[in-house]
């Protein structure tokens, strides 16, 4: 039979969201020393591979801007669930790694847990509470419907025109009694462009169409045009702005919340020869490399992990830390800023 | 047309299973319920049936690809054997036998289930019992005001569970047509009455006259009616008395011979090649009341000293019609013997029996032996429908010498026959028919009384008794039975026997 793997399916269709809001990573446990040499050599390599598949995952930590998000976001469904039309929505933006996808994934799959919860498994069954797309490149008004379909599950002929798409998605997602649309990567808008003002239309137009809360997620959201002219000004009018910014590290407060975010990844790594916080003492160190970028602090700390269970070390140092290459923006801002240090470790000598 | 290549995902929307749905019918909705068109969906289960022969009742595999069934599966997000089960094509890959059936409205509503469900329909599929609904027909009117309608459907599934449906299928369509003619031609008055009474309660609880519909009325009828010649065919030989106690409801212990019920059990037992029993009436098979009649039949008038009864002489008559000398032709004592049991054979007929057809007809007389008495197995080959005694009748019937005469007829035909063949060949006219509850036409009798005088052999006792009591031996057994039953259909001569029967 001819049907898709639903390990394969990204999480920008049912399938691939479906597993990512029923994936319960198990911890693995940590054993002693003795325990472990007990252990042949298969099992030895079967309980190594399943703990760096484990530091592998994503972490998710509730930063304040998850849980500022989440708050947002389900005020706004229960706001929305009587609401004929001029629904309200939200935009979550920011840089790039500032946890913004995190934010509005986490909040999809708090929002269909809690359902699941209320409801019981069973009334589920037949709904798809929330949908999950990402913007793509150039979008036209039928790719943006073609992305709904996509996750829906609908299959588009190629004969399909935008009507007829946009027809069917709807009502489709209104039969689901979909309540929560998350549509990531908006900044691929192009609102200067007469496809991208279409693109925009059409979704202003789906949010008419499908009783449900749209939060948009993407970067700088604000400065790419998204908020200007007419659409833009009606845009702003329903949609509120939550920023994700970079953790500060100037304050004592900011850098309270900065080892607290340090401690809460540190608890849950799983390395035998890790003590409790060994990572924590790092804080400076760590908000230097990653420039308070929460997506690259997670990277950095995750690939020093695998490392330490790869190299044997079973702990994570400075060192380890340093062996783990980020991204070229983390880079940069990195290399730059000891520039600036130097220069003005100079100029003040 | 080749699958697509594209991998198959499960449709968003699922579509509750209806037991018995048929494909067209589950196709359309699940294309419906996900916004798809119906030829899309189609593409997408590797099915190349064309839109205008795809409509919900279609319930076949007319343009199916190997895998269409496990694309179906796919996409309807269901384990295959979970939706064979539900839905008959996708278990046997064969098309339905009967009419599509839209199944009951209130019934899918309860399981959510909104739009048109067609179901492969089972011969009992008339009305939904739960809801009282009428389930068959463009109306389907509500059977609340009519209560025994759901109640003969009850008790009609409970007693025919375990007959196969397409016995009751072929049972029902049978049943209809007879009840409608009983409708149409009001062949039963206190039958027409309750439907009358059915049709005025029924038209009286339905806003639209229309849906009042002559196969809901008859329904409770029509049934019973399917129950009996479902038993029919499988014991032919019901007896006319027990038809009506068999029914349940009005129907006369002795129908008009042209009654569509009688007629139909009639070629049922001719295509079966089945037997009816003799119905001999329970006051024949008394030997002394018997044996008064036939006493009285032979017996002279004692106001005159002559013969009462002309048939007395039947057999006597040229000293019988079966002597060796004349067995084998007809000769002018046969025609005068026939005459003795008040039937006539015409001149030219006369003529056409002695001369013109003399040589076809003793050809045929050739080749039925003296000896053979009816109860002898080498009567059943005589007597069959390629038999020559079965030949000879059917050539002596039909003699018609000119366009504007009467053929001679079967019951002549018959006594002309019994006059040569006195022990293989019974008569038989109306007032026999009437005695033993025959049917009309009447095929089966030789064979009939053939069955019952070999598996009743206390009857060839008695009529031996009566024989020999009544001092008839001149007369066969067959003659003696006929001369009981002529006489028994006279309430008089009946009467007065019994006035002679000591207490």
């Amino acid at each position: 039979m001819v049907t898709g793997d639903a390990e394969h399916f990204p999480l920008t269709t049912r399938e691939g969201w479906q597993r990512f809001t029923d994936a319960e990573p198990a911890q693995p446990k940590l054993l002693p020393g003795g325990g472990l040499d007990l252990l042949g050599d298969a099992d030895r390599m079967a309980y190594e591979h399943a703990r760096a598949d484990y530091h592998c995952r994503l972490i998710v930590v509730a930063t304040p801007t998850i849980k500022q998000v989440y708050a947002t976001g389900r005020r706004l469904v229960l706001l929305n669930r009587h609401q004929i039309s001029a629904r309200r929505g939200l935009i979550v933006t920011g840089a790039a790694g500032t946890g913004k996808t995190t934010a509005v994934t986490q909040l999809g799959r708090n929002h269909e847990l809690l359902l699941r919860h209320r409801l019981g498994p069973q009334a589920v069954t037949g709904r798809m509470p929330v949908v999950y797309l990402t913007v793509p490149p150039a979008a036209t008004p039928k790719m943006l419907a073609s992305e709904f379909a996509r996750f829906a599950g609908v299959p588009v002929h190629s004969r399909q025109n935008q009507a007829d798409i946009t027809n069917a998605v709807c009502d489709v997602l209104a039969r689901l009694r979909a309540d929560l649309v998350l549509v990531d990567e908006i900044h691929n808008l192009n609102l200067a462009t007469r496809a991208g003002a279409d693109a925009s239309d059409q979704l202003k137009y789906l949010a008419e169409r499908i009783p449900a809360t749209f939060i948009y997620a993407g970067i700088n959201a604000e400065g790419s045009g998204l908020f200007a002219g007419t659409r833009g000004q009606q845009i702003a009018g329903r949609l509120g702005v939550i920023t994700c910014q970079a953790f500060p590290y100037g304050t004592a407060a900011q850098r309270q919340q900065w080892q607290a975010l340090i401690a809460t990844l540190e608890q849950s790594l799983r390395l035998r020869r890790h003590q409790p916080g060994q990572l924590l003492r790092l804080d400076a160190y760590l908000h230097e490399r990653t420039d308070g970028m929460i997506g690259s602090l997670s990277h950095l700390i995750r690939g020093a992990a695998v490392e330490a269970i790869l190299d044997g070390t079973e702990k994570i140092t400075r060192e380890t830390l340093d062996r783990v290459g980020l991204d070229h923006a983390a880079e940069t801002t990195r290399t730059r800023r000891k520039a600036a240090a130097r220069q003005r470790h100079a100029s003040t000598r | 047309m080749p699958a697509p290549a594209e991998p198959l995902r499960r449709l968003p929307v699922p579509v509750r299973l209806i037991a018995r749905e048929t494909i067209g019918s589950f196709l359309t909705r699940l294309a419906f319920a996900n916004s798809l068109r119906v030829p899309h969906l189609l593409t997408l289960a590797a099915i190349t049936t064309d839109q205008r022969s795809f409509t919900p009742a279609a319930d076949d595999t007319r343009g199916w690809s190997e895998s269409a069934p496990g694309r179906i599966a796919a996409l309807a997000g269901r384990p295959l054997p979970e939706l064979a089960a539900a839905i008959p094509l996708l278990a046997s890959m064969t098309p339905a036998g009967t009419a599509p059936l839209r199944a009951c409205g209130h019934c899918t509503a309860a399981k959510n289930v909104t739009g048109m469900v067609i179901l492969r329909a089972r011969a009992r599929d008339y009305l939904c019992l739960r809801h009282q609904q009428w389930l068959r027909g463009i109306h389907r009117p509500s059977l609340t005001a009519l209560p025994e309608i759901t109640g003969s459907q009850r008790r009609h599934d409970r007693r025919t569970a375990n007959i196969p449906d397409q016995d009751i299928t072929r049972a029902h369509q049978q049943a209809r047509g007879i009840t409608g003619q009983w409708l149409a031609a009001g062949w039963h008055p206190a039958l027409t009455e309750r439907w009358h009474d059915r049709h005025r309660r029924l038209a009286a609880a339905l806003p639209r006259p229309e849906a009042v519909l002559a196969d809901v009325i008859t329904h409770p009828e029509m049934l019973a009616v399917a129950r009996l010649l479902i038993a029919s065919q499988r014991t032919p030989g019901i007896r006319p008395r027990e038809i009506a106690v068999r029914l349940g409801f009005p129907y006369p212990s002795r129908p008009h011979p042209l009654d569509p019920l009688q007629n139909h059990l009639s070629q049922l037992r001719r295509a079966k090649g089945g037997t009816m029993g003799i119905d001999i009436p329970a006051r024949l098979r008394d030997e002394d009341f018997a044996t008064c009649l036939v006493k009285r039949y032979l017996a002279p008038d004692p106001a005159t000293g002559r013969a009462r009864y002309s048939g007395a002489y039947f057999e006597r008559i040229g000293g019988g019609g079966d002597r060796p000398e004349v067995a084998y032709q007809f000769t002018a004592e046969d025609l005068l013997a026939v005459t003795m049991l008040s039937v006539r054979i015409e001149g030219y007929h006369a003529l056409h029996v002695l001369n013109y057809q003399a040589r076809e007809l003793s050809s045929l007389l050739t080749q039925i032996p003296l000896a053979i008495v009816l109860q002898d197995p080498e009567a059943e080959a005589l007597i069959a429908e390629d038999g020559p005694a079965w030949k000879l009748w059917k050539a002596v019937r039909h003699i018609k010498p000119r366009a504007d005469d009467d053929s001679i007829g079967p019951i002549t035909a018959g006594k002309l026959l019994a006059r040569k063949r006195p022990d293989l060949l019974p008569v038989y006219d109306n007032r026999v028919r009437d005695v033993l509850g025959r049917p009309r036409p009447d095929n089966s009798w030789w064979h009939d009384l053939r069955c019952q005088l070999v598996n009743d052999h206390e009857l060839v006792h008695e009529l031996e008794s009566v024989r020999a009591r009544a001092d008839a031996g001149h007369m066969s057994l067959l003659r003696v039975l006929d001369v009981m039953c002529w006489m028994f259909s006279w309430p008089s001569q009946a009467r007065a026997c019994t006035q002679e029967m000591p207490d």
